[in-house]
């Protein structure tokens, strides 16, 4: 084998800068994508978490849903055929233990939009600090927040309950929250 | 300020040659007392790195402005109400705008603005920001004047003060705002000055207290026995920690992680690709500081395994050290710390892979996709790792006679040829719109992010190459860009030298040989550069690489030619001619590059070619002085 590679070595070079030209060429044409869609995971409508049985020892919600460009300007529509972020729906929320004694791990792992016709998704969540948040053991970093950004596009529309997948002592649950996501 | 400078420096210097005196007497460093003084250097220079930086850029108190914006309806109702907070100078500094404490205003990477457009379309701007400024003396807020800019109001210490920003044509207001009380300058003063007192004495304690215990141990013979690798490994540590504050939170560079090809094909933005697809999609900051501080290590780390394997590799140890301190000092690493590790760190990692696999003779089939790599990271300054990589190609072609170098080579110009036409014609960035990029950074991070860069990003190659780039005008007009070259030049000069020593010693060797072939060829070498050389002082942007082409180019070719002449010595390295017999010691010879060596290390970036360096502002302000 070693002989081969040998006596091919000026070709191997000239096949490998051919290839390496290919590669750029297709990586030019390539079509605009949302790196986003990767937080969202469709999942089978059958499979049932069990609710939360003893949510009193934390306090966890979303607290906001909000669309991250509601109107797109005019000269931007343009673009708005290539990517998606004018089209991303933003949910925050928070969550901490109400007293020092528990576990300062964070339960909530991802949140799971469910929706009439029992389609469900998994969503993704990135933690983030709070300051602002003041009435919970401030001895975890602060990141009582959490928020993710979900493509529109991405989702069938409808009307979805948002609800938080918690993780207890290695069981997860679901925990419902009030918040409704609306989908277009 | 210049006095707390000079007592530090005096301090220091007092402390060094008392710490000379102190182990001089001691008769076990007689060994290898070159390792002991190395380490007192690093010290000294540790310890004045540290309060050099926090008296020069930061004052501990600050006073709070508040900046109102008025919007202004003119006679035929249409509304001004755009209002740009570009500069705050305070003490004769420009200081770096700091985060409103109250308010937000849109932060555009050079000034904090406020419009009806913005604020309408993001909603969270507020008419009314108060900024923290220092304390001090000859404190100004600047503003931008342009035709769509209405009043602004600032307030301080309860006294208001209204200027209209509105002007014809672009320009800059200046609201000065009165110095603060002297009590609180002196305070101000005082704590600096003890700061400086506790950190030198702090650091030079801890390094002499090591240096001195590990004298004491078994561990110094080891030390001893390894101190050029001591050395090198030092002088790198010299390097991170004069960039002590990294990683910084310099958003224009923070910018670049976050441009990928999401939005499309952009010239610089595999990097940032990378990071998304292995860390994405949200990188916090705190995760984006870590990733570029282990980048940033794991690169010195690797350079100092390279850099040593080849000292050891080199038959004459000091040649060997020589060599490797001039490749330190080349613009190849500079540039690397001047970006903040924002596309060179991985352009040199790249580099050197490059070089050891044409060395080694091993997978020159990816040399081609490694340097379309480099291409794709950074399109301008990548030219000159490329022509390097070309040039040790065709060397190893003519010395080892094999074809397939010389394939290696002119397939690696050609790709990165195609590329560059490729650039040329879809504009820079092609695809990529910037304001959807710079839409994609602020949603996949909580840093910072520049919208600046993903603007300069956004500009077309074909910018940068015209007339504007040129600086003939601005040459008529007051030799802005010739001074700054000047002074940029004056700042490699050291460099330059010891390529010209190197090349010095090379001619007058092959002079005594009486090789007249080679004797011309060396000759016309440096000539060969003019051009080159030229476009560094006619032109901005990039012909600062094409300058720096010929730089890397010829100290490359100066080294191989100095590594193969194994005969020329040490002692034959030096810029004048000296009598051999009046000295012996070959240490004598090497003071010159030690020198430089520290010369780069105060100076810490070669940062020649921006015109916010403060040694290039400075500098020219004194040409400017001297030729008024």
């Amino acid at each position: 084998m070693r002989t081969v590679f040998d006596r091919f070595r000026n070709e191997i070079i000239i096949i490998s800068a051919v290839l390496t030209a290919c590669l750029i060429a297709t990586l030019s044409l390539r079509q605009p994508y949302c790196s986003y869609s990767k937080v969202i995971q469709s999942i089978s409508s059958d499979y049932l978490y069990p609710e939360v049985t003893n949510p009193s020892k934390y306090i966890a919600g979303i607290e906001k849903v909000e669309y991250v460009i509601n109107h797109p300007e005019p000269a931007i529509e343009l673009y708005e055929a290539k990517i998606d972020y004018h089209n991303l729906i933003r949910l925050s929320g928070y969550e901490g233990y109400l007293n020092s004694y528990n576990s300062y791990e964070f339960n909530v792992e991802s949140l799971i939009l469910s929706n009439d016709a029992h389609q469900q998704y998994i969503v993704e969540i990135f933690r983030c600090e709070r300051p602002d948040i003041d009435f919970f053991d401030r001895r975890n970093n602060e990141k009582y927040g959490f928020f993710t950004y979900i493509p529109r596009t991405y989702i069938r529309g409808g009307r979805y309950n948002i609800g938080l997948l918690v993780n207890e002592e290695g069981k997860e649950y679901i925990q419902w929250t009030d918040a409704v996501l609306e989908v277009e | 300020m210049y006095v707390v400078l000079l007592i530090s420096i005096f301090v220091l210097l007092i402390m060094a040659i008392l710490c000379y005196l102190v182990l001089s007497k001691q008769t076990v460093i007689a060994f290898s007392k070159k390792v002991i003084l190395s380490g007192i250097l690093i010290a000294l220079f540790l310890s004045a790195i540290f309060p050099v930086y926090q008296v020069m850029t930061r004052t501990f108190h600050t006073d709070i402005v508040t900046i109102r914006t008025i919007p202004e309806v003119n006679e035929s109702g249409e509304i001004r109400s755009e209002t740009a907070l570009c500069d705050v100078k305070a003490n004769k500094w420009t200081n770096h705008i700091v985060e409103p404490i109250e308010g937000k205003w849109a932060w555009t990477g050079e000034y904090y603005h406020w419009n009806q457009y913005i604020s309408d379309k993001t909603g969270n701007l507020t008419k009314e920001i108060k900024i923290p400024i220092p304390i001090g003396k000859d404190r100004e807020l600047l503003f931008v004047t342009d035709p769509f800019s209405g009043y602004v109001e600032v307030e301080y210490n309860g006294k208001i003060e209204r200027r209209s920003l509105y002007s014809d044509q672009y320009g800059r207001a200046v609201i000065i705002i009165e110095d603060s009380a002297e009590e609180s300058i002196l305070y101000d003063a005082f704590q600096r000055i003890a700061l400086i007192t506790v950190l030198s004495v702090v650091i030079f304690c801890i390094c002499f207290l090591l240096i001195y215990i590990i004298g004491k141990t078994p561990l110094y013979s080891y030390v001893c026995r390894f101190r050029r690798e001591t050395e090198i490994f030092l002088l790198f540590l010299i390097k991170i920690v004069l960039y002590g504050r990294y990683p910084g939170s310099l958003d224009y560079t923070n910018s670049y992680y976050f441009m990928n090809y999401e939005g499309g094909f952009s010239s610089r933005a595999i990097l940032g690709e990378m990071i998304n697809r292995f860390f994405g999609p949200y990188i916090s900051s705190n995760a984006l500081s870590n990733i570029k501080l282990v980048c940033l290590l794991s690169f010195y780390a690797f350079l100092s395994i390279v850099l040593v394997r080849v000292a050891r590799i080199l038959q004459d140890q000091k040649v060997a050290v020589f060599l490797v301190e001039l490749i330190i000092l080349s613009p190849f690493l500079s540039i690397e710390i001047i970006d903040d590790v924002r596309v060179d760190l991985f352009i040199n990692l790249i580099f050197i892979i490059c070089m050891i696999l044409i060395n080694k003779d091993r997978f020159l089939a990816l040399v081609p996709p490694l340097c379309a790599l480099m291409m794709l990271n950074n399109e301008s300054s990548c030219v000159f790792y490329i022509a390097s990589i070309c040039l040790m190609c065709i060397y190893l072609a003519f010395v080892k006679k094999q074809r397939t170098y010389f394939t290696c080579g002119i397939t690696s110009f050609l790709i990165t040829s195609l590329l560059a036409i490729y650039y040329f014609v879809l504009g820079k960035t092609g695809l990529m719109d910037p304001t959807e990029a710079y839409l994609h950074g602020i949603l996949h991070t909580d840093s910072i992010t520049n919208w600046a860069a993903y603007h300069a990003e956004g500009l077309s190659i074909g910018m940068h190459l015209d007339s504007a780039s040129f600086n003939f005008g601005e040459q008529l007009y007051d030799f802005a860009l010739l001074k700054q070259s000047f002074v940029g030049w004056l700042i490699l000069l050291p460099y330059l030298l010891l390529i010209v020593m190197l090349w010095r010693a090379l001619f007058i060797h092959l002079s005594l040989d009486g090789d007249k072939s080679f004797r011309i060829i060396y000759l016309i070498l440096p000539l060969s550069g003019f051009g080159a050389v030229l476009c560094m002082i006619i032109g901005f942007d990039y012909f600062r690489f094409f300058s720096f082409v010929f730089i890397c180019s010829l100290s490359l070719i100066v080294s191989l030619a100095y590594q193969t002449n194994t005969r020329i010595e040490l002692r034959d390295i030096r810029l004048f001619r000296i009598d051999k017999e009046s000295s012996n010691e070959n240490g004598g010879y090497v003071r010159f590059p030690i020198l430089v060596l520290l010369y780069s290390a105060v100076i810490g970036q070669l940062d020649v070619w921006t015109n916010t360096s403060p040694i290039v502002v400075r500098t020219i302000s004194i040409i400017d002085s001297i030729t008024r």
